[in-house]
């Protein structure tokens, strides 16, 4: 898809579609929406400065255990898990707007990676199923 | 994504928000939001109940329109959000800066119970 803003609502239409297809449960669905739309808008908003025009590639792969979501650029290089650990503000006089994208990933994926591979980014985000709310720090 | 809003009593105003609060759905409500916002004197009570999705962009509106009213002494809150919005709002802190309430009685009488603004 292209690396702009059809691309990003396009993309994230494909893979609700293929969530369904896949039978994830509302929460699984959730989390995989999430994390893409995070994904994709930081490349759109970062990875072709300048005007630059590119191409983003996804690939979808779900079976009984769970499921892996692959996000594939062109744009400048950028490791979003190489960004410190963003400390949550105690003040909302502190508090950054922006900047929660990538903190959203680490939190709403089961495991995330990066590579730098033949000039493009190359973004791994998987999930477990039945494992929403584990490797969180946040489960009951 | 809609935006709608109307005053509870004294000042206080209830912003109900539905729909997707992705880049698309916080696009159509961002400048309502800060225009509704802009008017409030003494709170207001943004009820999430009937968003289905929230990403970092809805979270950027949320702090935005916080943070511009707390300038004036006026407060915020969030009230009713669901289990999976509401985790997305905890993931990354909103919580601590922004307060959450279950119900809308507890949301108006936390506003009530904050010293007023200077006017």
């Amino acid at each position: 898809v292209p690396a702009e803003r059809r691309g990003l609502e396009r993309s994230a239409e494909w893979v609700a579609e293929l969530g369904r297809e896949a039978r994830l449960t509302p929460s699984l669905a959730f989390r995989v929406e999430l994390c893409l739309g995070e994904a994709l808008a930081n490349i759109v908003e970062h990875g072709f400065e300048g005007g630059q025009s590119g191409q983003i590639g996804l690939s979808f792969r779900a079976d009984d255990e769970g499921l892996e979501l692959v996000v594939v650029d062109d744009g400048s290089p950028f490791d979003p898990m190489s960004l410190p650990a963003r400390a949550s503000p105690r003040r909302l006089e502190d508090a950054e707007p922006g900047g929660l994208g990538v903190p959203l990933m680490r939190r709403f994926a089961d495991s995330c990676s990066y590579e730098r591979r033949a000039s493009q980014n190359r973004l791994t985000l998987t999930w477990r199923r039945g494992a929403a709310g584990r490797n969180r720090g946040d489960a009951p | 994504m809609t935006i709608g809003s109307r005053e509870l009593e004294d000042g206080i105003i209830r912003i109900d928000l539905a729909g997707r609060m992705d880049i698309a759905g916080t696009e159509q409500v961002d400048l309502r939001f800060s225009g509704i916002t802009s008017t409030v004197k003494r709170g207001a009570v943004v009820d999430m109940s009937a968003v289905s999705f929230l990403a970092s962009i809805g979270i950027r509106t949320l702090i935005t329109n916080a943070k511009s009213l707390k300038l004036r002494g006026v407060s915020l809150v969030l009230v009713r959000p669901s289990p999976l919005v509401a985790e997305v709002l905890r993931s990354v802190g909103i919580h601590d800066i922004i307060p959450i309430f279950e119900d809308l009685e507890s949301a108006v009488a936390a506003i009530k119970a904050a010293p007023r603004a200077a006017d």
